[in-house]
């Protein structure tokens, strides 16, 4: 009987010891591009897989993988793959970043949304306006620090958390990976636990 | 009573401004040091070979090739500025508003019943204020002008002329590498309306702006400027220093061929004297003391005082006894002038003016005040093209647009620009609806059929009663509707037009007033720029008295003027006698 519950238990704790958990979620945002030199409506749909949320967390630099849809007027709709750092420290320390870079074959985006304490009850505004700069592939792309103190970025889209609908799928959408059954609430308490407590440290950094 | 008027004409000017803003004033930086054009009053002469009145494009153009070899003096009404002098908040822009009380003001800005118009008052005037857009108009505009004036421009004379103000003016054109979002934006809606079938084309304009040519080194007459900083602040005064305006263009090369250039001096009417010269009769402001009234003598007066100013010393000279056409004051153009607002669109558009100070928090460059236009100048019927040019609001109007346009723009139910609007309520920010804004200057054909009267105070005004029925208003208020709506904007007509401002149109190109023609029955000045003299015959002019501005157009021109007024001004002086 010990045997069978030593075995039992082992096998229950298997996912844990032998695979990263994880969680995914879907995002859309929409705006305007500046893009072969016009500006165009813009629309992404993207996919975010965090593989792995210990390394995560125990990183803030560790990247989600993004793969997606990006939409422009004019433009060929454009399958996308690429990367997301969520809340990374922004450089020189001021606030936190959600810095997307996405690929196609035509095209590339570095996008990023600025975390930061500036005046204003402006939070959740800060969560979901993305400034980034849309080029063609292969061009050079400015740097993240450019694109958040020198203004160059060209491109504005939102996750519209004004429409319910976009907040209800966004939030539907979350789903564990390689996460154990009794798993699945510490994961998704775990990622809504990271990006609070992180916010707080931007928010409230005496406390 | 009187005090109470100018309060309320500084209201509706300040009002006016603000429905105007693109055509209007911000900080101190590291301006180059410049040296003083203007003489001390007291060294005017008693007697000139030329005086030249007003130092606008016509006046400097004309005291720069006409000083050499001649004793020249050119009065203006205006006080001589340094860049750091120009204004840098709303207060100071205000207290800029020409008036009894502010007779050197920088801005003249005119209300009417049916149409301000405002323009410039300095050494160099309207080019301290104006946006300094170099464009060549369609040369079958001149088919209705005096037949030499066609031939002129048939025969490519005028193409040098036009060549020749080019380079004084060291025009330059923004480029996409610029980065200047109100002008990609204005060429995208442009381009969208292109697809759509509108008989349309994205233009860059050529601007006489120090753009990046000569970076804190002299300019090719010797005046040290800095290169344009973006502040978007041109019409207010460049405190930068990089406007290609004439005092540091056309008027050094006048006072380096031996123009006397004075300042403080307005002239109020012409008297001809019996020897066959003319006595001018002026009001001088020293700075030091009261206002004086004089005399100067010359044996050539050339009248640049712009469509107002020369208008109104004509009129005044007429009800002095001297003989002019009937056609004084007629004839006159907003040149097809209508502001208006795409308001709070999706598209960060950086068309508000950062002066010198620090920028806000993602702020890039706001550019010249106008860089590119939609150019609707293919249609074969002239009375049916347009521009639209779009524009920066200089920094010390901001917060008051900002504050100011939701109420002329009323409700926007969607939540985004609602949002937008709430943060210009609360403070000035980047992502307010202001800017995310487009001001569109259009530049049309009118009739040109408006009139300029004395009024009991002496002071030129617009009579005009049909204006707004003038079909390019409907049609440019239609087109700038179409690109306002591209990305879910308002089209917002200037707040001054509606009832509740007066009902006012405003234009910065007055035009016409001392009309050109081919006889002095029905115009005012021969196509040679002479002054007809009616009492002498249809082809009769009074010797030795000139116009030489924009007052002298008989139509609109459908583009910015300065280009024209400057190459008429360039032939000019080349008719002079010697």
């Amino acid at each position: 009987m010990r045997k069978f519950l030593l075995a039992l238990l082992l096998c229950l704790m298997l996912p844990c010891l032998a695979w990263a958990r994880g969680i995914s979620f879907s995002e859309e945002m929409h705006g305007y591009a500046w893009y072969g030199g016009e500006y165009r409506l813009a629309h992404v749909y993207l996919n975010v897989r965090i593989g792995d949320i210990d390394a995560w967390r125990g990183n803030p630099n560790h990247s989600a993988t993004v793969s997606g849809t990006l939409m422009m007027d004019g433009v060929p709709n454009q399958p996308v793959t690429g990367t997301l750092n969520i809340l990374s420290p922004a450089p020189g320390d001021d606030g936190r970043l959600l810095a997307y870079r996405l690929n196609s074959a035509a095209v590339q985006v570095l996008g990023v949304k600025h975390v930061h304490d500036d005046p204003g009850m402006d939070l959740i505004d800060d969560m979901t306006t993305l400034h980034a700069v849309f080029a063609p592939a292969g061009q050079a792309l400015p740097s993240v620090q450019d694109v958040l103190y020198q203004a160059v970025w060209t491109s504005e889209l939102h996750f519209e958390w004004w429409k319910p609908d976009v907040v209800w799928d966004f939030t539907t959408s979350m789903s564990t990976i390689n996460t154990a059954w009794y798993d699945e609430l510490t994961v998704r308490i775990l990622f809504v636990e990271t990006i609070f407590s992180t916010l707080a440290k931007v928010f409230f950094p005496w406390v | 009573m009187a005090n109470s008027r100018d309060a309320r004409r500084r209201f509706i000017a300040a009002m006016g401004t603000l429905a105007a803003a693109g055509c209007l004033p911000s900080a101190r930086a590291a301006t180059p040091q410049r040296n003083t054009l203007t003489r001390p009053l007291g060294q005017l002469g008693a007697q000139y070979d030329v005086v030249v009145i007003g130092s606008g494009y016509g006046g400097a153009v004309m005291a720069a090739r006409l000083a050499s070899g001649r004793r020249l003096a050119v009065l203006e009404r205006g006080k001589e500025w340094m860049p750091p002098d120009f204004p840098s908040n709303l207060t100071s822009t205000l207290g800029q508003f020409r008036s009894t009380a502010q007779p050197l003001g920088l801005f003249d800005y005119r209300a009417g019943a049916t149409l301000d118009v405002l323009t410039g008052s300095g050494i160099g005037g309207t080019s301290l204020i104006n946006a300094n857009v170099v464009i060549a108009p369609d040369r079958d505009v001149f088919s209705r002008w005096p037949l030499a004036i066609q031939r002129a421009y048939a025969s490519g004379a005028m193409d040098v002329y036009e060549e020749r103000v080019r380079n004084m003016l060291a025009a330059d054109t923004v480029t996409e590498a610029d980065a200047l979002r109100k002008n990609w934006l204005h060429a995208t809606t442009t381009r969208q309306r292109q697809r759509q079938g509108a008989a349309v084309a994205p233009r860059a304009l050529s601007l006489a702006v120090n753009l990046r040519r000569y970076p804190n080194l002299p300019n090719a007459q010797g005046v040290v400027q800095a290169a344009c900083t973006h502040c978007g602040d041109c019409v207010s005064g460049c405190r930068v220093g990089a406007k290609n305006t004439l005092d540091v263009n056309y008027l050094p090369l006048a006072r380096a061929n031996g123009a006397e250039i004075y300042a403080r001096i307005e002239v109020e009417w012409l008297e001809r004297l019996s020897d066959g010269r003319w006595q001018v009769h002026y009001l001088a402001r020293p700075a030091d003391g009261a206002a004086v009234r004089g005399t100067v003598i010359s044996r050539h007066v050339v009248l640049a005082a712009g469509a107002l100013g020369s208008t109104q010393i004509l009129l005044r000279s007429q009800a002095q006894g001297l003989p002019l056409s009937p056609a004084l004051g007629t004839h006159f153009s907003a040149n097809g002038d209508l502001l208006g607002f795409g308001y709070n669109t999706a598209v960060q558009s950086n068309l508000m003016g950062t002066g010198l100070g620090p920028r806000l928090d993602g702020m890039a460059r706001t550019g010249p005040t106008i860089t590119i236009a939609a150019d609707y100048r293919s249609d074969p019927v002239i009375e049916r093209r347009f521009l639209i040019e779009e524009a920066a609001i200089p920094s010390p109007l901001v917060d008051a647009v900002r504050l100011a346009m939701p109420l002329a723009a009323g409700l926007m139910p969607e939540f985004a620009p609602t949002q937008r609007i709430a943060r210009d309520a609360l403070g000035l920010r980047t992502d307010g609806a202001l800017n995310h804004s487009m001001v569109y200057l259009g530049i049309g054909h009118d009739s040109a059929s408006g009139r300029l009267q004395l009024d009991s105070t002496g002071q030129a005004k617009v009579v005009w009663p049909a204006l707004m029925q003038e079909p390019f208003v409907a049609r440019l208020r239609a087109e700038m509707t179409k690109h306002a709506q591209a990305f879910s904007g308002k089209y917002v007509d200037s707040p001054r037009s509606s009832p509740l401002f007066g009902g006012a149109m405003t234009t910065v190109h007055p035009l016409g007033g001392c009309p050109m023609g081919e006889r002095g029955e029905d115009a005012v000045v021969s196509p040679d720029g002479q002054v007809y003299n009616p009492a002498a015959g249809s082809l009769a002019v009074h010797d030795g008295l000139w116009v030489c501005d924009g007052s002298i157009a008989p139509t609109s021109i459908g583009a910015n003027p300065l280009l024209t007024i400057s190459a008429l001004a360039e032939r000019t002086a080349e008719l002079f006698p010697l």
